[in-house]
């Protein structure tokens, strides 16, 4: 097949081998590159039951088929690991320029596997792999490293690091690759796990594809076709949290205060007629975007390096502001002082963390604090109270050290901290499976919590991103979709995770997903494998990637008991604003559930039948044992 | 009329929380962008009350139009 190397590079941090091996044809077939193949080696290569820190656990990254074609916002890689936080499938997808090089390095994917006994950097120049003491570099910070190993390797290298949380094994730490981040999952965990620092990598060859020409001609329309496209202005103006007023005021369901709103009111009790309020990015873009930030080959780049240049947190850069960060350091803490949701949000970056669960599990910690329920003598006089930045800054620092009572207790997210403080804290926990939620107060977008109940990794938006379907009530080929309503959300968030897959594994940006759809795919993937794939074909890779992840946490025991909601979105109707009144009970969790296990051909307990995995080709791959009957 | 207006759609009712227009005779959606100088391409979503419409529909001077961009999402 043309496109890709039919090789994959091997590494073993404890033995210090490599291998090169060779995947014929029939693999790219059915799974494609990036998550495809990257879902396909982590269930290959790792055994059920296995400590997710322990030397045994393994790490695959895959750029996607589309990232280094020029493709526009075919920016995308994947990593797939066992995920510390959720005891399942791990994934993390992230816009990186390592995953360009890997493109031009003669292998498709790598496979990382064992525990180096030192802190360790891997210099990979095309399929060769040089292990480099990183002890220097203990303790220093993730996007720091990077800048010092470029320094002292030459800027043609591109890079990932780890930061302190993730060489302290906080279960929600995530990898950085250059300002950007595979965050989600405890990803960072998994690398100081195996002491891992750092990866910095090379390519120099070119990729033969099938009709160089007309992938050019291809790219050519389909910068244009963005260029033009409606959406394009204001992601690049203001960035992902363009929507976010939209959200809070217009819907009501831009969690607040740990999700006792779904309406972050009080941003707006201070405003004459016109103002925005201080998180908007209509506010706050203008003012503070140094230049934007782009994935590689992105031509709508919604990323922006941001900079504070006076007061307080004066010196504060950061990519950002992300929606989902004015929620996880804004909305959840009650806190709408932009410029102190970016020094948290640079701190999270530097440090390692998933600023969204970072964020989350500090909420948390601020509710128990207003409840009595934390030990204040043990606090070191910090007052954790909702909108209290100060002391979510200081926190958040103690969290990357794992420092004092309050670092220990909320290194691991909301899961372990519950579990740890006990006193029903668990009732305030906004996660699944272990994954904190994400900015979309499912309480009022009943698709959503289906989707994120249901999603692989846990509490995952993009999974099957239907928030767009569900607020806008149609997309795509989906029509008269009501938010509020419980029934026939099964199909909509099949499909919608089977298309969102594609996205993952043909390494597209799912910001363009309006743009290309389904249908711009199949092209420009025979463009440059010289296959004739149709649409058809491509949501069938979909599916079958998405199966065979479940499968995963099926053979990990993960089954529909943990297919959950959290109990504030099934028991505490949103107080207030547009959405008032809103929940999710437990009869129409379960009502949805069944709908969406029907849709999906998996028994009631939501394991894969053996009917559907024979449709999908991946009783090769899968033990029939662990299947379903029908 | 009251018309509000989000994201990128603000500035065309003049960067506030809600413009109102007199509107004597029942008009559709696509004669008010006109009228107000909203360029159709932009709106994703047209609500009238709270409820989606197509952009076809015909409305009134006591009715509250909402206008929704495309959302790329978080
Ligand atoms: S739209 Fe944003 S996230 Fe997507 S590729 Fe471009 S810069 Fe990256």
């Amino acid at each position: 097949m043309k496109g890709v190397w039919n090789k994959v590079l091997k590494i073993d941090l404890s033995t210090k081998k490599t291998e090169i091996v060779p995947v014929n044809d029939d693999v790219y077939k059915k799974y494609n590159m990036g998550l495809g193949i990257a879902t396909y080696f982590l269930y290959k290569e790792t055994e059920s039951k296995i400590d997710p820190l322990g030397a045994e656990n393994v790490i695959v990254f895959s750029p996607g088929l589309f990232v280094g074609t020029g493709i526009p916002t075919g920016s995308k890689s994947a990593m797939t690991f066992k995920s510390p936080l959720t005891g399942g499938f791990g994934r993390a997808i992230v816009g990186a320029y390592l995953g360009v090089e890997m493109r031009k390095s003669g292998v498709d994917a790598i496979i990382i596997k064992g525990k180096s006994d030192k802190l360790v950097t891997l210099k990979i120049d095309n399929e060769n792999v040089e292990f480099i003491d990183a002890e220097e570099y203990r303790g220093i910070d993730a996007i720091l490293t990077q800048d010092k190993l470029r320094e002292k390797y030459g800027k043609t290298y591109r890079t990932c690091a780890i930061g302190q949380a993730g060489e302290n094994l906080s279960k929600i730490s995530g990898i950085d690759f250059e300002e950007r981040q595979a965050a989600r999952a405890g990803g960072g965990a998994v690398f100081g796990s195996k002491n891992l620092k750092a990866i910095i990598m090379k390519g120099d060859k070119k990729i033969d594809f099938a009709d160089p020409e007309k992938l050019k001609e291809l790219n050519k329309k389909w910068v244009n076709i963005i260029k033009e496209h409606p959406a394009t202005k204001a992601d690049m103006d203001y960035g992902s949290g363009e929507f976010y007023d939209w959200m809070n005021r217009e819907r009501g369901t831009f969690p607040s205060r740990n999700w006792q709103w779904g309406y972050f009111q009080s941003v707006y009790d201070n405003l004459k007629e016109g103002e925005k309020s201080h998180i908007d990015p209509y506010y706050w873009s203008p003012k503070y975007t140094v230049r934007h930030h782009p994935c590689p080959t992105c031509t709508k780049p919604c990323g922006r390096i941001i900079e504070v240049k006076e007061g307080k947190y004066a010196g504060t850069k950061v990519d950002g502001i992300e929606y989902e960060v004015l929620y996880s350091l804004g909305g959840v803490l009650e806190i709408d002082d932009v410029e102190a949701v970016a020094k948290m949000n640079e701190i999270c970056d530097r440090e390692g963390f998933d600023a969204i669960s970072a964020g989350v599990t500090i909420a948390w910690a601020m509710e128990a604090y207003e409840k009595g329920l934390l030990d204040k003598d043990k606090m070191e006089g910090i007052e954790l109270t909702f909108g209290n930045a100060d002391a979510a800054i200081e926190v958040l620092k103690k969290m990357a050290k794992r420092e004092g009572y309050i670092g220990e207790l909320l290194a691991d997210g909301t899961k372990a901290a519950a579990e740890k403080l006990g006193k029903n804290s668990d009732q305030f926990a906004i996660n699944i499976k272990g994954l904190e939620l994400p900015a979309y107060d499912v309480r009022g977008i009943k698709g959503m919590a289906l989707a994120l109940a249901v999603s692989i990794r846990g509490a995952c938006h993009l999974t099957a991103g239907v928030y767009g379907i569900e607020l806008g009530g149609s997309w795509w080929k989906y029509k008269g979709i009501d938010r509020l309503s419980s029934d026939w959300k099964g199909f909509e968030v099949k499909t919608a995770e089977d298309l969102a897959t594609t996205y993952d594994i043909f390494g597209l940006c799912k910001f363009s997903r309006h743009m290309y759809f389904l249908e711009g795919i199949p092209e420009l993937n025979n463009a440059i494998t010289g296959d004739d794939m149709i649409d058809a074909d491509v949501m069938t890779i979909g599916e079958r990637v998405y199966n065979l992840q479940k499968m995963f946490n099926i053979r990990e025991g993960i089954d529909r008991k943990y297919d959950t909601l959290p109990y504030r979105v099934t028991h505490n109707p949103i107080p207030k604003g547009v959405s008032k009144g809103a929940y999710v009970s437990e009869e129409e969790l379960q009502h949805m559930l069944d709908e969406y296990y029907m849709a999906r051909g998996w028994s009631k307990d939501s394991t894969p039948t053996a009917v559907k995995l024979a449709s999908l080709d991946l009783l090769d791959i899968v033990d029939e044992k662990l299947a379903a009957g029908i | 009329m009251k018309i509000k207006a989000y994201g990128i759609l603000k500035q065309y009712i003049g960067d506030k929380d809600y413009l109102k227009i007199d509107v004597p005779e029942p008009i559709t959606i696509v004669e008010l962008f006109s009228k107000v100088g909203i360029p159709e391409k932009y709106v994703f979503v047209v609500e009238k009350n709270g409820k989606a419409i197509t952009k076809d529909s015909v409305i009134n001077d006591n009715d509250e139009i909402s206008l929704i961009p495309f959302i790329s999402g978080g």
